[in-house]
């Protein structure tokens, strides 16, 4: 059973899923991307709570030297934002620098939410479902764009690479995968005496009528039908790909980071219409030995910072020089950020406010939102301090809604968001 | 055709904590029925409810075990889970199984092999299983301990206090040197304390987030913690980085202590924990989640809590009351669940009573199924129920089952002896055995085995089909010449089935 790719993206499978999502029907032909609906977005999750004053300070103000003795990054290290601007990057963001300075990445320091909760799952709950309470709404806010909000109609309009399906798609058609090479079904390799048969008979078994099934056994039933079908989509989108510029791969860190930023650079330089892919990087969760006892801008989150940055970059290098020409935006976020100060361990415990970056051609940049004013803030328990949020994560969210893929923020948000300037 | 999205699927118990009871219940109602079962002529104890109390209580039955656990009846059946000994394994060193197999325990592959190959191969397998449910619970992971022998040795921990009390189970996590790297408490010290275990104590182990703690309680239990460290791999406890001062820690006031009886400010905060109402509701939700059904009600909840406290928080206690009780067996929590990667491992292996298998190999296989055992990437355990199925999950379960039930010996069952080669199972000798001549014979039997027989009767008639056809056209059934072919094909094939995914 051969099935081309036009085949497979406009019909087969999309007609195979039965999907709760498709309205309007299919669009007439894979090619014909909606007007405006299906700008894509990247999102990388920084997991643990990435240390937002590590990113971005002011290396002037004495309260950053006093909360932070042995993490604070010496100004003759680090790199200046803006010509006679306070603010400084770390300097293993100095590819975020070169996106910054070109006019492509939007900083938004200080993003958070009111009551800041400090457990990692929770957070990832609020983020992931943009509801502070979340007493009441469990799906994710991509799953609520893509059932309410959507209408291009392509039956795989996200991709997740996670081993598990990540909150924010729950209850959608997403293929969840951390490998295109193990992504194949291997029945019987010694023999293909009825190899294609054993294939056609696990997917004719799944879509079996199950009447009485509950609602497990349906969800299972639904995800292995629809397995083979992905499987053919994942493997011949893009086969052909090669990056056209060399992504960072000193550490395992960047090679994670490469690692799933070329599957999408793959999927979208092939034609794909999935226009959110999700993927994530650990790590973050530095309550010790954050640097080196001996060098502030060394160590696991400054190694980590590296190769996000190095990575997004050249990401998006590749798509420019592949001739992408549809909008690719990346929005890099964590679940929070951490203490003002640090611990004593060369670590630092939850915090509230994190920082957000969204880089790519189409973004206007720049500073947006304010940093936290550290006149409000004061020691010498700084490792109980936290920075209180500028700017309301769903006004992040708001903006890709509405001036990027054109839907009202209501539907998906609840209410309305007043959108930022950063698109 | 049209398919509903049949409401947001949630990971169980990390949505439970902030999730409400179940809503309407009525505590007459089958699947919430504490009381024991007990067969009648029209519901009896037969093969299909003793293979549901093996994958619940244990990894699933080999085909003996199931016929020996319907010969002792309920009751005695329930027993043998419940009987274990005070069970340790190697830690260290070399470890050799019986097939030959040698696993380094100082390696992370060692680890997760050998305790795989335990999971398959102990006969107390509630002790295995609890272990598992506690590894979840306590998720602890290699890649901040980065020591092998600590995560064997933090689950010798789980099965010794498997089927034993909460108290002296938080009491050990707390001095366990795994736990005391995972969570940074070896770094918590007087003046500069660290955090991380105080709330994760509370958040995670015992109370659940936000569930009667505030961030001040964190900050006290930290306090209480300081000094408890570790030395070479064991638990130790410095007075001089333990901070004497008074802490108020939920309401109640632990009295600061000063040199090593400084170490029972720890045993406090456990206490006081247990004096909240929160815990026992936490556990027995996360329990009955995991081993009965999801989102029971509030009432059934408070009930087996209210339980739970009176029995002093001992879970073998609990354990009995769930497996013997009518809710467990009600149509509620019959394959209700959906398999993790180990019952999906651990089951095919058992249910088609394969030995000789390398257990790096399956080791290897399994961790790509989204489990990373002994390696959690963050302190709060896996994703539940159906987050284990998509689409790169599903292909990694089918590509294991092909491996073990399909292919020639050289891929799958070499074993680090060179030269020694372990033998394919044998399945034609297995159909010969079992008096299994006719496609139909073997189909029904395969399906009986693996998943009761309850599939679509056009699932039935496809593989019965399958048998005697190839990709290009029939074949005559012949047992001696297709039978290895055709019969591990089909097992493969049933375990894709859905149904062979439900638990």
């Amino acid at each position: 059973m051969e099935t081309t790719r036009r085949e497979l993206l406009a019909g087969g499978l999309g007609a195979g899923l039965a999907l709760p999502l498709v309205r309007g029907g299919l669009a007439p032909s894979w090619m014909t991307a909606g007007s405006g609906t299906e700008d894509i977005l990247v999102i990388l999750q920084l997991r643990g709570g990435n240390d937002f004053i590590h990113n971005l300070f002011h290396p002037d103000e004495p309260k950053y030297a006093a909360a932070r003795p042995t993490l604070k990054i010496p100004k003759t290290k680090a790199i200046q934002l803006q010509t006679n601007g306070a603010l400084y990057l770390n300097p293993n963001l100095a590819a975020f620098k070169a996106l910054f300075d070109a006019g492509d990445l939007a900083i938004i320091p200080g993003v958070g939410y009111p009551n800041p909760n400090f457990s990692h799952f929770r957070s990832l709950d609020i983020w992931a479902t943009a509801d502070p309470t979340a007493t009441s709404a469990y799906s994710g806010w991509l799953a609520r764009y893509l059932q309410k909000a959507y209408t291009g109609g392509f039956g795989v309009p996200a991709m997740d690479f996670e081993s598990s399906l990540n909150r924010w798609f729950t209850g959608n058609p997403v293929p969840t995968f951390t490998s295109i090479s193990t992504f194949q079904f291997l029945p019987d390799p010694a023999t293909s005496f009825d190899r294609k048969l054993e294939i056609a008979l696990l997917e004719s078994n799944a879509k079996a009528l199950r009447p009485l099934a509950g609602p497990n056994l349906k969800f299972v039933a639904n995800a292995v039908g629809k397995t083979p079908g992905d499987v053919g989509l994942i493997q011949k989108t893009g086969a052909n790909y090669k990056p056209l510029v060399t992504y960072p791969s000193a550490n395992s860190k960047e090679r994670a980071v490469s690692k799933y930023l070329q599957m999408a650079a793959r999927y979208i330089t092939g034609g794909l219409r999935t226009h959110l892919y999700q993927m994530s990087i650990g790590g973050f969760d530095n309550h010790a030995n954050e640097v080196t006892s001996t060098d502030p801008t060394a160590g696991t989150l400054n190694e980590l910072l590296a190769a996000v940055s190095k990575g997004v970059k050249a990401f998006l290098d590749d798509l420019k020089k592949q001739g992408v020409t549809r909008k690719v935006v990346v929005m890099v976020f964590s679940e929070f950020g951490r203490r003002v100060g640090e611990n004593g361990n060369l670590g630092t415990d939850h915090g509230a406010a994190g920082i957000t970056y969204v880089a790519g051609t189409p973004v206007k940049g720049g500073l947006h939102g304010a940093y936290p004013d550290w006149t409000k803030y004061s020691g010498p328990a700084w490792n109980r301090v936290n920075f209180a949020y500028t700017t309301d994560f769903r006004s992040v969210y708001a903006t890709f809604l509405e001036r990027y893929w054109l839907v009202n923020s209501a539907l998906v948000l609840g209410k309305k968001w007043t959108p930022l300037s950063f698109l | 055709m049209t398919t509903q999205i049949t409401g947001p699927v949630f990971t169980r118990h990390r949505a439970s904590a902030v999730r409400g009871g179940g809503g309407i219940s009525n505590p007459q109602m089958a699947n919430e029925d504490l009381t024991p079962w007990q067969p009648t002529a029209t519901d009896p104890w037969d093969e299909k409810k003793a293979r549901h109390l093996f994958r619940r209580a244990g990894f699933g039955g080999r085909p003996s075990e199931i016929a020996t656990l319907v010969k002792l009846g309920v009751d005695r059946a329930v027993d043998l889970f419940l009987v274990v000994p005070n069970l340790t394994i190697p830690e260290t060193g070399t470890h050799m199984l019986p097939t030959g197999e040698v696993l380094n325990l100082s390696t992370y592959s060692g680890q997760v092999a050998a305790w795989l190959w335990l999971m398959a191969n102990s006969s107390w397998q509630l002790q295995e299983k609890m272990a598992l449910f506690f590894h979840d619970h306590y998720a602890t992971g290699i890649n901040k301990v980065r020591y092998p022998e600590m995560m064997g040795k933090q689950i010798n921990l789980f099965r010794r206090t498997a089927l034993g009390r909460f108290r002296d189970q938080l009491i050990a996590v707390s001095a366990d040197p795994a736990m005391l790297y995972w969570l940074d408490n070896r770094l918590n010290r007087r003046g500069r304390p660290n955090e991380n275990y105080g709330r994760e104590i509370m958040e995670l182990f015992s109370m659940g987030v936000g569930n009667g703690y505030t961030e001040n309680d964190v900050k006290e239990a930290a306090r209480a913690f300081t000094g408890w460290t570790a030395i070479l791999g064991y638990f130790y406890f410095n007075p001089s980085a333990h901070d004497s001062g008074n802490k108020t820690f939920l309401g109640s006031t632990i009295t600061g202590r000063t040199g090593t009886s400084g170490v029972l400010e720890g045993f406090d905060v456990v206490d006081i924990i247990l004096k909240q109402k929160a815990p026992a509701e936490f556990m027995v939700k996360k329990i009955w989640e995991w081993f009965v059904y999801e989102n029971p009600s509030r009432v059934l909840i408070t009930k087996l809590a209210n339980r739970f406290r009176q029995d002093g928080y001992n879970f073998r206690s609990l354990m009995e009351l769930i497996f013997r009780s009518k809710a467990f067996y009600s149509s509620s929590a019959m394959k209700a669940l959906v398999k993790n990667p180990v019952e999906y491992v651990i089951g095919a292996l058992r249910n088609t009573d394969q030995r000789n298998v390398s257990y790096t190999r399956v080791a290897n296989r399994f961790l790509r199924m989204g489990w990373p055992l002994l390696n959690f990437a963050g302190p709060d355990g896996l994703p539940d129920g159906t987050s284990w199925i998509n689409s790169q999950n599903v292909i990694n379960r089918s590509n294991f089952a092909s491996e073990l039930n399909t292919r020639s010996t050289r891929g799958y069952l070499r074993t680090v002896i060179s030269g020694f080669y372990l033998n394919r199972h044998d399945w034609v000798a297995e159909a010969k055995t079992l008096g299994l001549t006719t496609p139909t014979k073997i189909v029904d039997h395969y399906l009986k085995r693996l998943v009761d027989g309850e599939v679509p009767a056009s699932v039935r008639t496809a593989l019965i089909d399958y048998m005697t056809r190839t990709d290009t056209g029939r074949l005559t059934w012949n047992l001696t010449l297709y039978g290895q072919q055709k019969i591990s094909g089909l097992v493969y094939l049933i375990m894709n089935l859905p149904e062979y995914h439900m638990n």
